[in-house]
């Protein structure tokens, strides 16, 4: 299938034989968000009383802790009704184009993209949504990532921060190559000075300066990363790097893939719309997909010329 | 005292940037032998090339022995310390890059070789070759650019004229040759 295929072929994706399904986990999902709406107002009650009745006490404390905990549990049921439908939606989308789902990828995925630094250090992560399969004979896995790096305070509080969200992609590339090229975003001269002590490999002086002001490239072999790295190659990343739905873009070259981490606002296939039965929410998951193309094109990655 | 160490603060600064000269000298020399390298790679290939295209293109005598002629020069030892000799080996690479450019043009006026098997698969090779030379030249000139800096910026230009290091040829490729080879282009 060329790219021109698969996009029509997911456009005119027939979601009649889900409307029954859509409609039922619709239902679910306000039947499981009224009891999440009846849960707070009555813990909130609760914790109101008690402010009355005994003042600010400790016991406000605790009681204030159980009512976001127990709303917390019932939240967790509306989720996984959304959960559900897109464990059932997304499989069939991705199989509509030959391509491969799975809501829950196993953790190793995310080992590669650790080992070349192109993602930030973390403490926690979340992992969703990996498709897989063949774009115009280009092997692929794509997968979404959270990750989180828990900090303490001096009094010993703990805080968590999401350091990424976004697509960790591996392609297959079209070049022969054996070494390890990795492209990070730049962080100034200083920056760069101390991040570049735990870098594989020496630093690449590119002659693109709009490239150079914004990535910084080390490479295990220099005549390779330049090989890898194109003008017009160079090119093309700055073009994608500044699409308006990418925050970040970092990536390396290895073992005859491109590694790409991109860091990216909001979360992916979880629809337009807030209403499980709504058409807005396949459209929306459409839309999501269709970037694994965009990503394929506008970096050129199906190109057979070598130069 | 003060003399002295005023005597000794120099001196480190004149090694330094005497370090500094020969470590960019050597950078170019390593550069320059990576293009050497992909160089000796094409040079390889040239004879395949000939072999295929000489069953096909009988009556393009000229052009077979251009590149014949070119092969043979572009092998030619030289000093890689002499600037001279290096400019003249890129030289006549750049010739023998541009003799093969005219042979693949010739080409198309040949169906028959278009068509060969061997031949689509000698172009690509060759194709990826060019790429790895265009990568070696963008590593040499890089480093080219270094080293003439220094060469020519007071005050590592005097300590590189008191050691006699010169700045080296660029690695520069014709407008037209610039063009990335797409194997569809020709077969």
């Amino acid at each position: 299938m060329t790219i021109a295929e698969m996009r029509e072929a997911l456009h005119s994706f027939d979601s009649s034989g889900f409307s029954a399904l859509l409609d039922d986990l619709e239902q679910k999902r306000k039947d499981a968000f009224k009891l999440f709406l009846g849960v707070v107002f009555v813990s909130g009650f609760v914790v109101f009383f008690i402010i009355l009745t005994q003042g600010m006490t400790d016991i406000v404390k605790f009681a204030g802790f159980g009512a976001v905990f127990i709303s917390f549990i019932f939240y967790r049921r509306v989720m996984a009704v959304r959960k559900e439908a897109k464990g059932k939606l997304m499989p069939a989308l991705c199989d509509q184009i030959g391509l491969e789902y799975f809501l829950n990828p196993p953790d190793y995925v995310i080992r590669e993209f650790d080992q070349l630094s192109i993602i930030p250090s973390y403490d926690e992560k979340t992992l969703e949504d990996q498709i897989t399969g063949k774009v115009e004979e280009i092997d692929f896995e794509l997968l979404e990532a959270k990750l989180v790096k828990v900090t303490r305070d001096s009094k010993g509080r703990r805080s968590k921060n999401t350091v990424f969200r976004g697509f960790l992609v591996k392609f297959d590339f079209h070049k022969n190559f054996s070494g390890e090229t990795i492209i990070t975003k730049d962080h100034t001269f200083i920056g760069n000075f101390f991040t570049g002590f735990g870098k594989n490999g020496d630093r690449v002086k590119l002659e693109d300066s709009r490239f150079e002001d914004e990535f910084e490239v080390h490479s295990s072999d220099q005549v390779e990363a330049r090989y890898l790295l194109t003008p017009t190659f160079m090119e093309r990343l700055l073009h994608f790097s500044r699409l308006p739905n990418i925050q970040q873009l970092q990536l390396a070259f290895k073992n005859g893939s491109i590694y790409m981490a991109i860091k990216r606002r909001g979360n992916a296939f979880e629809g337009g719309s807030f209403n499980l039965n709504d058409p807005k929410l396949i459209e929306q998951n459409i839309r999501d997909i269709a970037l694994i193309f965009d990503m394929v094109t506008e970096l050129n990655l199906t190109q057979e010329t070598k130069i | 005292m003060a003399f002295l160490i005023g005597l000794a603060v120099i001196a480190l600064f004149v090694y330094i940037l005497y370090a500094r000269l020969i470590k960019l000298k050597n950078s170019a020399l390593e550069a320059l032998s990576s293009i050497d390298v992909q160089l000796k790679k094409r040079h390889d290939l040239v004879p395949n090339i000939l072999k295929i295209a000489k069953k096909f293109m009988d009556h393009e005598e000229g052009v077979l022995s251009k590149v014949t002629q070119m092969r043979s020069i572009s092998a030619s030892d030289y000093d890689k310390n002499n600037p001279e000799e290096v400019s003249q080996h890129l030289e006549a690479n750049k010739q023998l890059q541009s003799a093969m450019m005219n042979l693949f043009a010739v080409a198309e006026n040949y169906p028959d070789l278009k068509s060969q098997e061997t031949m689509v698969r000698a172009q690509e090779t060759y194709e990826e070759v060019e790429g790895h030379i265009s990568a070696a030249r963008r590593f040499y000139n890089s480093s080219v650019t270094d080293l003439k800096n220094a060469v020519e910026i007071f005050p590592s230009s005097a300590i590189a004229s008191m050691i006699g290091i010169k700045a080296m040829p660029f690695f520069e490729m014709d407008e037209a040759e610039r063009k990335p080879i797409d194997a569809s282009d020709y077969m």
